[in-house]
C-alpha cells in the first residue's frame, strides 16, 4: 500500500506540473479533470490524493497558490508553476523519458533474445 | 542539489505549519468545498440528479475525512507533534513526582558531569588540535629510538635532508623544548620554558606576533650568530609590564644576551600540549644557550621533533611513506647513528607520544571509574522506573486498550526518561565545570616546579560526548522499564488492579540492586586501597619528606670554572646552616633526578680482578655525588658503616656508599664495609650501606644505586645542584628566607624547583593522588546510590505486599516476624551484591597495581572492612521500610486495595 502510493505520487507530481505548464494557473478540480481527460480516462484518479500532492509541491516551492475566481465565478484556489517548478518539470520529464526508454529497449531486446 | 534544497524548504514549511493550524484547516475546508461544488455543478450539467451528482463527487474524492487526514499529515510533521505531546506529558509527570525527579536529576547530573569532566581532560590531552589556522594539516615527525621512545631526535643534517627531499610537506620546522632556560632582565631572574625553532616556525603555524615580528629565514642559518627571541604574551605582561618598549631590549638567556624582536599573541602558548612556552629562539642559537653538542657540531640530536604542515591534498599516510623513504638510517648513511631508528609521523594534536603513554593508562582508569558510577546511577534509576511502571500499570493499560500501539507507549515512556537525562545532563554540565576546575589543580605544576597548562575549554567534542552519553544513559535505564511496562495482559490488569505485576519485574529489580551493590563494592575497595597507597607514598619509604625544603641551583650557567661553582655551593651551604630553624643541609648532583629519588648518571661498577679482563663484567648503575650529612638530612637509614663527612676529600682514600639492592647484587653475604669496588675503572672503598628508597612505580624492585662524595669526586661540576634543607617548623615559612640567602650570595644564580619536599612528593605521585580523589568521590556517591536503590526496592516491596503482610499479622505474625521478613530480604540482596562485588573487585583492582604503594591489590583488611560497611549501610537502608511493615494495621491493610 505504502509503496504503491509513493510511486503514484511521484508520477502524480509530474502530471500536475505538466498540466500547469500547458494550461497555466488552474484550481485543484481543474487539474484533476485534466489529468483524467489526458489519460483518456484510463487513470482513475482519487481526487482526494491530489491535494496532499499539491501541498507537497507547494512546500517544495515548485508551485505557488493564490485565491481567485473560477470561470463560473466561484472562489477557488489557483495553482501556478514557479520558476523552480519549471526546472523541476524539465528534470523529471527527462528522467522519466530516460527511464521509459531504457525499459523499452530492455523489453524489446528481451523479446528478440 | 536543487532537490535537496526543495526537501529542506518543505521540511521548514511543515515545521512552520505546526504553528498556524486553524487558519490552514479552514482554508483547506473551503478549498474542498469549492472542489465539491464545481464537481457537482459539472455532474448536474451532465444530467445527473443532485443526489447522484453529490454522491459521485464524494466517491471521486475518495472519502472526505481521509483526504483531510492526508492533507493534515502532509501539512505538518506528525512525528514531531507526537513527540512534543510526549514531552509535554513527560514534563507534567516529572512535575507531579518532584521527589523522584529531584533525585533522578541529581544522580544523573553527578554521573554525567563526572564523565564529561574526565572527558574534557581526554580531549585536552589527546584530541584537541593546535590552536592555529588549518590545524588539521599539522603533523609531527618523531625519531623512534631502539628503546621505544619517540624522543630520539633529529640532527640538523637529518632535518635538512627531510626538508629538501620530500614533497609531501608545505613546510617543516625543528622544535626543541627546554623547560629550564634562565632569563635575566635587569636585576630580576627566572626560569622559563623555551623552545628552539626553525626560522620559518611562525609562518608555518600561521601565527602573527602581536608586537614586532617573527624570525626571518636567514636568522636560522649560521650557528650562534642571530641572538634574537620572541617572548610569550604571558611573559611580556608578567615580567615586562606589557611595555611595548620591550622590542629591541636586551635580555640574558643562560648568560647569553638576546634581543627581543616580537611578542606572541595572547592565546598562543606554543604547539606543545600542556607545556606553555615563554620564549622562542632560533634553532641555530641552541649552542649559545648551553644545549649544543659536546663537540660543537650540529650533528647530535638537536631537535626533539619536527613539526610540519602537509602540502595541500597530501595524506598523512603518504607523507609518512615518503619521509621514511627519504630518511633511512643505516650504518653507511649515518655512521654516527649506531642505534636502530624509525621515523614516525603523527598528528600534531595532543601530547607527544611519550607523554601520552602514561596519561592514557591514567585516563583509562579514571574513565572506567566515572563510567561505573554512571552505570550504578542507571541501574538505580532503572529500578525506580520499574517500580513506577508497576504503579502506572493502570494508566498504561487504559492507553493500550483505547488503541495506543505498544511502540507508541514505549516511545512515550522513553521520552520521559530522556527528558530526565537531559535535565540531568544540563545540571551535569555545571557540575563538570566545577569538577574540571578541581581536577585541573592536579596538573598545574610538575615535581620540578615547571608550569603546565592544558586547554580544558568546552568544545564540540566535549559537547558531542556529553550528548552521546546522555542519549545512551537515557536509553539504558529507560528502555527496559518501558518495554516491561508496555507488556501486559489488559484484561487482568483492568479487572483487578494489577496486584500480580510486581512479581514479574521483581527479579529484574533485585538483579539491578545486586549489581549496584557489587559495583560500589568495586569502587569503594579501590578507593580504600588508593587512600592507603596515597598515605604510604606521601610518607616516604626510607626517607622522610616532612619538614624539608628542596631547591635546585644551576650555578654552571653563570659560573665559568668548576672552582667558582664549588665555592658558591660551599658558601650557600654554610650560610644556609646559619639560618635559625635550619637543622641540617644536604645536596646532591647527578643527572636529572630529584634529591630524594635514586636517579643520576650511569657508572660502571665491578669487583677487583674482574675489570681488566672483561670490560663489560661490571654492572651499570646510577650514581649521585652527595654532600656530607646527606643520609642524615633525608633520614635515609644507613644499614652499615658511616656516611660521607668533611674528611672525604680528593686526597683521602676514595670511598663509596652502596644501597642495599646493589650490595645484594655484588655480595650475597653481609660484611661489606671496608671492601673494595671498582667504579669507572678506579678502586673505591665501601664506607657504608644505605637502605633502598621507594621506587617511582610500586611494581618495580629497588634499583642498585651508588653514592659518591661530592667533595671527593673530581666531576666536572656540571649539572644541577639539588639541595635539601631540614627545618624545625613549617617548610613553607622557611622557604622565602632560604631563597633570600641564596640570592644574597649570588643574585644571578638560577633557583628553581623551590618547594617543600612533601609538596614535591605529592607532585611525583600525582597519578596516585588524582586516582584516589576521583575514586573516593565516586565510591562515596556509589555507596549513597546503592543504599537508595536497596531502600527503594524494599519500600516498594512493603507497599505492594501490604495485603499479604496484613493477612500474616491477622493470622498471628508478630511485628518482630515481619521486621525479620523485610530485613532478611534486604540483607540477602546486599550479601549477594557483596559476594559478586568481591569477585569483580579481585579482578579489577589488578588494573591499579601500578598505583598501589605499601598495599597489595588483595589487601584483606580493606576488603573485609568495606564489606562490613556495605552490609551496615544495607541494614540501615532496610530499617525504615521494615519498621513501616511492622506497623501495618491488619484491619486497614485488608480493607485497602
Amino acid at each position: 500500500m505504502g509503496e504503491k502510493t509513493d510511486v503514484w505520487q511521484g508520477t502524480l507530481a509530474l502530471m500536475v506540473l505538466k498540466t500547469l505548464e500547458t494550461l497555466g494557473p488552474l484550481h485543484g478540480y481543474g487539474i484533476a479533470r485534466r489529468i483524467e481527460q489526458t489519460s483518456d480516462n484510463l487513470l482513475s484518479l482519487n481526487y482526494g490524493t491530489l491535494y496532499p500532492a499539491l501541498l507537497k509541491l507547494e512546500q517544495e516551492g515548485y508551485i505557488a497558490s493564490e485565491w481567485g475566481l473560477s470561470e463560473n465565478n466561484r472562489k477557488a484556489k489557483f495553482y501556478k508553476l514557479t520558476r523552480a517548478g519549471k526546472k523541476q518539470l524539465e528534470r523529471e520529464a527527462r528522467d522519466w523519458e530516460q527511464a521509459t526508454a531504457i525499459l523499452a529497449r530492455f523489453l524489446t531486446s528481451a523479446k528478440e533474445a | 542539489m536543487r532537490q535537496w534544497q526543495a526537501k529542506l524548504r518543505a521540511l521548514w514549511m511543515r515545521l512552520c505549519g505546526m504553528f498556524h493550524r486553524d487558519r490552514t484547516r479552514e482554508e483547506f475546508a473551503a478549498e474542498i468545498e469549492e472542489h465539491l461544488a464545481m464537481h457537482i455543478e459539472d455532474n448536474l450539467r451532465c444530467g445527473m440528479s443532485f443526489d447522484e451528482a453529490r454522491r459521485d463527487a464524494l466517491i471521486k474524492l475518495g472519502g472526505l475525512e481521509q483526504a483531510k487526514q492526508a492533507y493534515r499529515e502532509r501539512q505538518r510533521l506528525p512525528w514531531m507533534e507526537s513527540f512534543l505531546q510526549d514531552v509535554r506529558f513527560g514534563l507534567r509527570m516529572l512535575r507531579k513526582n518532584l521527589g523522584f525527579t529531584f533525585i533522578a536529576v541529581l544522580t544523573l547530573a553527578t554521573g554525567i558531569g563526572a564523565n564529561t569532566a574526565i572527558f574534557s581532560f581526554v580531549d585536552a590531552l589527546f584530541l584537541k588540535p593546535l590552536a592555529v589556522p588549518h590545524a588539521e594539516d599539522m603533523v609531527r615527525i618523531y625519531a623512534k629510538g631502539p628503546s621505544g621512545h619517540y624522543g630520539a631526535g633529529f640532527s640538523y643534517p637529518e632535518f635538512k635532508l627531510l626538508r629538501d627531499h620530500s614533497s609531501s610537506f608545505a613546510a617543516l620546522a625543528v622544535e626543541t623544548e627546554r623547560p629550564q632556560l634562565h632569563l635575566v632582565n635587569g636585576g630580576d631572574s627566572w626560569e622559563i620554558r623555551g623552545e628552539f625553532v626553525s626560522g620559518n616556525y611562525f609562518n608555518l603555524l600561521g601565527m602573527q606576533p602581536r608586537l614586532g615580528r617573527g624570525f626571518l629565514p636567514e636568522e636560522d642559518t649560521v650557528p650562534n650568530r642571530d641572538a634574537v627571541a620572541v617572548i610569550s604574551d604571558q611573559l611580556w605582561k608578567a615580567r615586562f609590564n606589557g611595555d611595548p618598549a620591550v622590542l629591541g631590549r636586551e635580555i640574558q638567556i643562560n648568560g647569553v644576551p638576546f634581543r627581543v624582536i616580537g611578542v606572541a599573541p595572547p592565546e598562543f602558548y606554543g604547539d606543545l600540549t600542556g607545556l606553555p612556552v615563554e620564549v622562542w629562539i632560533p634553532a641555530m642559537m641552541i649552542g649559545a644557550a648551553g644545549y649544543g653538542c659536546d663537540d660543537g657540531s650540529y650533528n647530535c640530536s638537536l631537535s626533539d621533533a619536527i613539526i610540519g604542515r602537509l602540502a595541500p591534498g597530501q595524506s598523512a599516510a603518504h607523507a609518512q611513506a615518503e619521509a621514511s623513504s627519504v630518511m633511512v638510517w643505516s650504518a653507511t648513511n649515518w655512521p654516527e647513528r649506531p642505534s636502530r631508528r624509525q621515523l614516525i609521523l603523527s598528528s600534531a594534536n595532543g601530547e607527544s607520544p611519550d607523554d601520552q603513554a602514561d596519561d592514557v593508562a591514567q585516563m583509562r582508569l579514571l574513565m572506567s571509574v566515572t563510567a561505573s558510577l554512571l552505570l550504578i546511577a542507571c541501574a538505580n534509576l532503572a529500578g525506580l522506573l520499574l517500580a513506577r511502571g508497576v504503579m502506572r500499570r493502570k494508566e498504561i493499560a487504559v492507553r493500550l486498550s483505547i488503541g495506543a500501539r505498544r511502540s507508541r507507549v514505549i516511545r512515550q515512556l522513553l521520552t520521559e526518561s530522556l527528558l530526565l537525562t537531559f535535565l540531568g545532563s544540563a545540571f551535569g554540565l555545571v557540575f563538570s565545570f566545577a569538577a574540571k576546575y578541581l581536577l585541573s589543580q592536579f596538573f598545574v605544576t610538575d615535581s620540578e616546579g615547571f608550569h603546565h597548562l592544558y586547554d580544558l575549554s568546552f568544545d564540540w567534542r566535549v559537547l558531542a560526548y556529553s550528548i552521546a552519553i546522555t542519549l545512551v544513559t537515557g536509553t539504558l535505564f529507560g528502555l527496559i522499564p518501558a518495554i516491561r511496562a508496555s507488556r501486559q495482559d489488559l484484561v487482568t490488569e483492568l479487572k483487578d488492579g494489577g496486584s500480580n505485576g510486581q512479581q514479574v519485574s521483581g527479579w529484574l529489580r533485585h538483579t539491578l540492586v545486586i549489581g549496584q551493590v557489587a559495583l560500589s563494592m568495586v569502587l569503594v575497595v579501590s578507593a580504600g586501597l588508593l587512600v592507603r597507597s596515597a598515605v604510604a607514598a606521601q610518607r616516604g619509604t626510607n626517607f622522610d619528606p616532612a619538614h624539608m625544603v628542596v631547591l635546585r641551583l644551576r650555578p654552571e650557567l653563570t659560573k665559568d670554572t668548576p672552582q667558582q661553582v664549588e665555592s658558591l655551593v660551599r658558601r650557600v651551604s654554610q650560610r644556609l646552616s646559619m639560618i635559625p630553624g635550619v637543622q641540617s643541609i644536604a645536596f646532591m648532583q647527578g643527572g636529572e633526578g630529584l634529591v630524594w629519588r635514586q636517579n643520576g648518571r650511569d657508572a660502571q661498577i665491578g669487583l677487583p680482578g674482574q675489570q681488566q679482563t672483561e670490560p663489560r663484567s661490571g654492572l651499570t648503575v646510577l650514581k649521585q655525588d652527595v654532600s656530607p650529612n646527606f643520609f642524615q638530612t633525608l633520614r635515609i637509614p644507613l644499614l652499615q658503616g658511616r656516611e660521607f663527612d668533611e674528611h672525604d676529600r680528593p686526597d683521602s682514600p676514595r670511598v663509596a656508599i652502596l644501597n642495599e639492592a646493589l650490595v645484594l647484587r655484588l655480595w650475597p653475604d653481609n660484611t661489606v664495609v671496608g671492601r673494595t669496588v671498582i667504579i669507572n675503572g678506579q678502586p673505591f672503598q665501601v664506607a657504608g650501606v644505605s637502605a633502598d628508597i621507594q621506587p617511582p612505580n610500586p611494581l618495580h624492585a629497588p634499583e642498585p644505586h651508588l653514592y659518591l662524595s661530592y667533595w671527593q669526586s673530581n666531576a666536572t661540576r656540571e649539572g644541577d645542584i639539588r639541595m635539601a634543607v631540614r627545618v624545625a617548623g613549617d617548610p613553607a615559612v622557611a622557604l622565602p628566607a632560604i631563597r633570600r640567602v641564596v640570592q644574597s650570595l649570588d643574585p644571578n644564580v638560577p633557583i628553581g624547583e623551590d618547594m617543600s619536599m612533601a609538596e614535591q612528593v605529592r607532585l611525583v605521585y600525582m597519578p596516585v593522588l588524582l586516582a584516589r580523589s576521583v575514586m573516593s568521590f565516586c565510591g562515596l556517591l556509589s555507596l549513597c546510590l546503592s543504599a537508595m536503590g536497596l531502600y527503594s526496592v524494599l519500600a516498594f516491596a512493603v507497599r505492594s505486599r501490604t495485603r499479604e503482610i496484613g493477612i500474616r499479622m491477622a493470622l498471628g505474625a508478630q511485628p518482630g516476624n515481619v521486621l525479620r521478613l523485610i530485613v532478611g530480604q534486604g540483607t540477602r540482596l546486599a550479601l549477594m551484591g557483596v559476594a559478586t562485588g568481591l569477585i569483580a573487585t579481585l579482578i579489577s583492582t589488578r588494573l591499579m597495581a601500578t598505583l598501589l604503594f605499601g598495599v597489595r591489590t588483595t589487601d584483606p583488611a580493606t576488603y573485609i572492612s568495606v564489606a562490613i560497611v556495605l552490609l551496615l549501610i544495607a541494614l540501615a537502608a532496610c530499617y525504615l521500610p521494615a519498621r513501616r511493615a511492622a506497623r501495618i494495621d491488619p484491619m486497614q491493610a485488608l480493607r485497602t486495595e
